[in-house]
């Protein structure tokens, strides 16, 4: 079996699922962030 | 105390709260606006807690947590990374579709192709497609109902028909009330059950190194067996591979982007800047109640390696509670399981009773209704389609997770492609979204019709390896491309003259 790294979890894991659902769940918030700023500057 | 009294304590308790919130919405509504999109006026606070509410449904709850118990990570990568990716596509669309006065996602299409065509299709997809998926919030909580206050899954499923019914009544003012009690459950039920699995796991790392060595049968006597290592895979093994999980983003990611219960909650929030900030805040809340369902479907396959008399794998959540969690939290984390499938199903029915009778009926129809009136027939229609989603839940699917990509693939299938290009895509025609909507909707048909691309992929779930959304997008987006490309100009020509 593949070495495991952080957590207990093999990197192809972290690399495909966690890092993933992490980035996924924070850009939806940014994203909106970034349109509301530039609505504010074209207003 | 018994336990079934103190289940009983929360439901009643759950049960005053939503008649009495219900009704405060019912009085305010006066006309189709309010029914529909709550006159178009919710804040920051309920329409986040609004969207929650209706995203986080049984399939969430129960299908998911199952899933994480059966599948371990991989559950993740198959659902929870496109519904985020889905919600990215969401923010993009909220601050353009809130440009447009419309109360259905169905009247966009009219509205921007000059389509009663396909306002009517439109109508009609949701129609079915959202009966069969309240069936399986009915379903879903009739499982709960019928384990944790021990009574028959048939009078599980009348209880929450009732709910449903009831709340969807005052129309989006009563479910958006609802749903902000409903979402605080949910997410509290879920962080609660999740700590407390974690807890006797000890640590993060005790617990993905105890999965990593599971090695045993799923339920027992189902001769489906857990391989050592499958569990932390990101394909579990070779049992979910890349070309299921990626084709199902197509259903899961592009069906939420494109799907009317979102969209609708763009429609109703107060401004632009309520819709972007709805959707970015309810993500990130949701990202802490996923990382909990995930504690608590691994949590609970280390303590039960096998579970004994189940037959599915939505029966694990209920499970879980019932053999593991402390009585004096389950009765609590049993109504935020009803949350989760009263605020996805009611907002499904209030849509649907739209599609009826505003989408279809309106369009069809010579008479001319009274306003008055035309707010009865829709609450008639909302009974309706409760009866007729409570009888479909006497047969239900073995994995509301799957099942529920199937139905998400069809709005990604039709509407995804029309309603973004006709946002943002300046050469979108009428001819080209009618080619792109109905090609798209066509070819996922032939694909559940034929079953091409389908494969049991194990024992206790039956899946499509290549999901019908895949072919189904891209023939949508070729043919949408295409013909918009080709009637351009004459449609400028046509503006012009």
């Amino acid at each position: 079996m593949e070495s495991l790294i952080l957590l207990g979890l093999p990197l192809k894991t972290w690399l495909l699922i966690i890092i993933p659902t992490f980035i996924a769940g924070i850009i939806p918030f940014i994203t909106a962030i970034l349109i509301n700023k530039r609505d504010d500057k074209n207003e | 105390m018994n336990k079934i009294f103190i289940n009983m304590f929360y439901f009643v308790f759950y049960t005053i709260l939503i008649l009495w919130l219900g009704k405060k919405g019912f009085n305010k509504t006066k006309n189709e606006k309010d029914f529909y999109v709550a006159g178009g006026n919710l804040g920051l606070f309920t329409s986040v807690s609004t969207f929650g509410g209706t995203w986080f449904s049984v399939v969430s709850m129960l299908g998911l947590t199952g899933s994480v118990y059966v599948f371990g990570y991989s559950a993740i990568l198959y659902s929870v990374i496109g519904w985020f990716l889905g919600a990215f596509l969401i923010v993009l669309l909220a601050s353009k579709l809130k440009e447009y006065d419309i109360k259905t996602v169905p009247e966009f299409f009219c509205v921007k192709y000059n389509s009663k065509y396909m306002q009517i299709t439109a109508g009609l997809i949701i129609v079915i497609s959202y009966i069969f998926y309240i069936h399986i919030q009915i379903r879903g909580f009739g499982i709960v109902m019928s384990s944790l206050l021990d009574i028959p899954y048939t009078l599980g499923i009348f209880l929450i028909y009732l709910y449903i019914v009831y709340t969807t009544f005052g129309g989006l003012i009563s479910v958006a009330r609802t749903d902000i009690i409903n979402f605080l459950l949910i997410a509290s039920g879920l962080v609660l059950s999740g700590f407390l699995l974690l807890k006797m796991q000890g640590s993060i790392s005790e617990m993905n190194f105890q999965i990593s060595q599971i090695n045993s049968e799923v339920f027992k006597g189902s001769e489906f067996f857990t391989e050592k290592g499958s569990l932390v895979d990101p394909f579990n093994n070779g049992l979910q591979p890349p070309i299921l999980l990626i084709s199902s983003f197509f259903a899961w990611g592009l069906g939420l982007a494109a799907n009317p219960q979102y969209a609708i909650r763009i429609i109703s929030a107060k401004n632009k800047k309520t819709a972007t900030m709805m959707v970015g805040i309810t993500v990130l809340i949701l990202l802490v109640i996923y990382t909990s369902v995930v504690f608590i479907g691994l949590g609970a396959r280390v303590l039960i390696p096998t579970a004994e008399g189940l037959n599915s794998i939505d029966e694990i959540f209920p499970y879980i509670i019932d053999n593991l969690i402390p009585v004096k939290f389950s009765g609590f984390i049993l109504i935020s399981m009803i949350a989760a499938a009263v605020s996805t199903s009611n907002s499904q029915l209030l849509i649907f009773s739209s599609a009826v009778c505003y989408d279809i009926y309106e369009n069809i129809s010579s008479k001319k209704i009274n306003r008055e009136k035309f707010l009865t027939i829709n609450r008639f229609v909302v009974i309706i389609g409760g009866s007729l989603a409570l009888l479909l839940a006497l047969y239900p699917p073995k994995s509301t997770l799957i099942y529920g990509a199937k139905i998400w693939a069809i709005f990604a299938s039709s509407f995804l492609v029309p309603l973004y290009g006709g946002v943002f895509w300046k050469k979108a025609t009428k001819k080209g979204a009618i080619a792109g909507f109905t090609g798209g909707l066509i070819t996922c048909l032939i694909f559940y019709i034929f079953r091409l691309g389908y494969q049991p992929v194990t024992p206790i779930t039956s899946d499509y390896l290549i999901n019908p959304a895949l072919p189904g997008v891209a023939i949508s987006l070729l043919f949408f491309i295409t013909v918009s490309l080709k009637t351009y100009e004459g449609d400028l020509k046509g503006e012009s003259m």
